[in-house]
């Protein structure tokens, strides 16, 4: 049976002969037991924000699900707001609109960013020091107050918040694939493709993408908890995705900023997030060590 | 070496000449117009015209941009469009107390990171290591506003104890004052860096502690402290330098969310309102300033790598 890429590039080596399904994932959790843990940190949570409607005891927006400012109690586990409405339920529903706003923004951004950085490290010369001039610029300057400026101007809403973290990644992922790009292009199969005339596309994208994919996952990863972070704080900060939708961020936002103090109200949204960052940043991690060779053991 | 500087600085002026044509045009394309922002929505068209003559934005941009470039260049920062009042005032007034939190969190990140990564390489694969592994990326997971949202949630609820809030006392009237308004909010700012220069600190001296000269300092009979202190340290201290320069621009992000919670009238809280009433003339010039600041911090920290790396020469 062949060998696809995509495996190899997930850590499975060549020589070992294919064992069952359950006793390789073993063997991965065994030799990543926080990456393994990370995975399912994230599952869970996928799990959580696809079925929100089925799991939430309660509508996001339901007044009066209780008492406002309830305690943590058996009907309201993590206890209400200022209006009553159930704060378990508004978690659970928050992480759909958290993990959508960062899957779609990464994925946007990282693949807009390979592909700019592929041709930027690939064509180098004047196309090349135009990318790296405007990107000096634009990292000359705090990505948070960037995103703040161009989403006060386009207004907020749950598209522009997807959008303004997609454009503020990309220099990132530019920066890290022209990288790669630029020692990759120097390999024999690079010259070898040349030789037989293959275009400078086809190069590229047949030839050097596939081997860029690896780094492209990684960076993908640890960037997925950097956009849940930048879309917590540009909700905290009255900029991000408007109500009715639920957002971490904002509940946090509106739990400091009522009187009396009611600690659970800020308490929950924020561990949902902190789950969340820390279930991609174990992930990344594990991923970073199982394809990268170069760091293997050093971390 | 000189050389070098001026060149940088040069290719610095160019980035901050591109930063600021992008954030006048930015502002410029957005809708809302600036004079009807400022006279409120009972503004007849005739009041509304007439002030638009008055700030100038019927000039052609480039007119405009020149306008602004003129004033930077020779001091005039010009006034804001909501209150009226001088930048260069406003500025100067905010910026102690965010170069205070600023210079407290550098100082705090580093501190913690470099010390937390160098005891976690060196007690490798122990229950140390493991536990300030962990710290450390709880550290990169758990989100700062949060943090800082319990650090006065908390102690209102449990003693009722609230931070002295609005005004600042300044260090030399009240340290204890002072440091009761500063501390929390740096150390909430430094967690996050910290834990990135940690990890970087831990592998980069991992990584140096392999090589052969470390060896040749092993077998030459030199205690382990010296051999990290003197000969490790020096060259493992570079990578976690670069991680500085560019958390650095996140810090001064940062910054604005801190500065936020806490109520500390810093340029960031100015940045944040600025932005949040669209007062152009004020976002336009932090955007300026901030980029000097960064820039001149990255310059400082390839400098600072030549003096810790002589390898490293800059032609």
């Amino acid at each position: 049976m062949a060998v696809r890429p995509a495996e190899v590039a997930l850590g499975m080596e060549l020589a070992v002969p294919r064992q069952p399904l359950p006793r390789r994932l073993l063997r991965l959790v065994r030799r990543y037991p926080l990456g393994a843990l990370g995975f399912v940190i994230i599952l869970s949570l996928l799990v959580v924000g696809v079925f929100a409607p089925l799991i939430a005891p309660h509508d996001v927006n339901e007044i009066g699900v209780a008492p406002p400012l309830s305690g943590i109690s058996r009907e309201t586990p993590f206890g209400t707001d200022n209006l009553g409405r159930d704060m378990l339920s508004r978690v659970i529903w928050g992480a759909r609109i958290s993990l959508s706003v960062g899957f779609i923004a990464v994925i946007g951004g990282t693949i807009a960013g390979t592909v700019i950085g592929l041709i930027s490290g690939y064509m180098g010369g004047p196309v090349d020091s135009a990318i790296q001039r405007i990107l000096d610029s634009v990292q000359a300057f705090p990505a948070l107050v960037l995103l703040l400026i161009i989403i006060r101007i386009l207004g907020p809403s749950l598209e522009n918040v997807v959008l303004v973290i997609g454009l503020g990644i990309i220099p990132g992922v530019i920066r890290i694939v022209r990288g790669a790009v630029l020692s990759e292009k120097n390999n024999v199969y690079v010259e070898a493709a040349r030789a037989i005339g293959a275009t400078p596309l086809r190069i590229i994208f047949v030839h050097i993408a596939p081997n860029i994919m690896a780094l492209a996952i990684v960076i993908m990863t640890t960037l997925l908890g950097t956009a849940v972070l930048a879309e917590a704080a540009l909700s905290f900060l009255g900029l991000g995705v408007p109500p009715p939708n639920p957002s971490w961020g904002a509940d946090i936002n509106a739990a400091r900023n009522n009187l009396p103090v009611h600690i659970p109200w800020a308490l929950f949204p924020g561990l949902a997030i902190s789950l969340t960052v820390l279930g991609f940043n174990l992930l990344g991690d594990a991923l970073r060590d199982a394809l990268d060779p170069r760091l293997r053991g050093a971390r | 070496m000189q050389a070098f500087i001026v060149r940088r600085l040069l290719a610095g002026v160019v980035i901050l000449f591109f930063l600021s044509i992008a954030v006048f045009l930015v502002l410029r394309v957005a809708p809302g117009d600036p004079a009807l922002l400022r006279l409120g929505p009972q503004a007849t068209a005739e009041q509304v015209a007439a002030e638009r003559e008055r700030l100038g934005l019927n000039d052609p941009l480039i007119v405009q941009y020149s306008r602004w470039m003129k004033g930077v260049l020779t001091g005039d920062l010009g006034i804001s469009n909501f209150s009226g009042e001088s930048i260069a005032r406003s500025i100067r007034n905010r910026l102690p107390n965010t170069l205070e939190l600023l210079v407290m969190t550098l100082v705090l990140t580093t501190a913690i990171g470099i010390t937390a990564g160098v005891i976690s390489a060196v007690w490798r694969d122990t229950p140390l290591d493991y536990a300030v592994r962990v710290l450390a990326v709880l550290g990169l997971s758990v989100p700062a506003l949060w943090l800082a949202t319990l650090v006065l949630l908390v102690p209102l609820q449990v003693w009722g104890y609230a931070p002295p809030i609005g005004r600042v006392v300044h260090f030399f009237d009240d340290p204890w004052a002072n440091l009761r308004q500063f501390l929390p909010a740096a150390v909430v700012l430094a967690l996050g860096p910290a834990a990135a220069i940690m990890r970087l600190t831990r592998s980069s001296l991992l990584e140096v502690l392999r090589q052969d000269y470390i060896r040749t300092a092993r077998a030459k009979g030199l205690g382990e402290r010296l051999v990290i202190a003197r000969h490790a340290l020096r060259n493992a201290m570079i990578p976690p330098l670069t991680v500085l320069a560019l958390q650095f621009s996140a810090l001064l992000g940062g910054s604005v969310i801190i500065e936020q919670i806490f109520t500390l009238p810093g340029i960031g809280q100015y940045f944040f309102q600025a932005i949040f009433v669209k007062d152009f003339p004020v976002v336009q010039t932090l955007t300026l300033y901030t980029g000097v600041v960064v820039v001149l911090t990255i310059l400082a920290l390839d400098v600072a790598y030549a003096w810790l790396d002589p390898r490293i020469r800059y032609r």
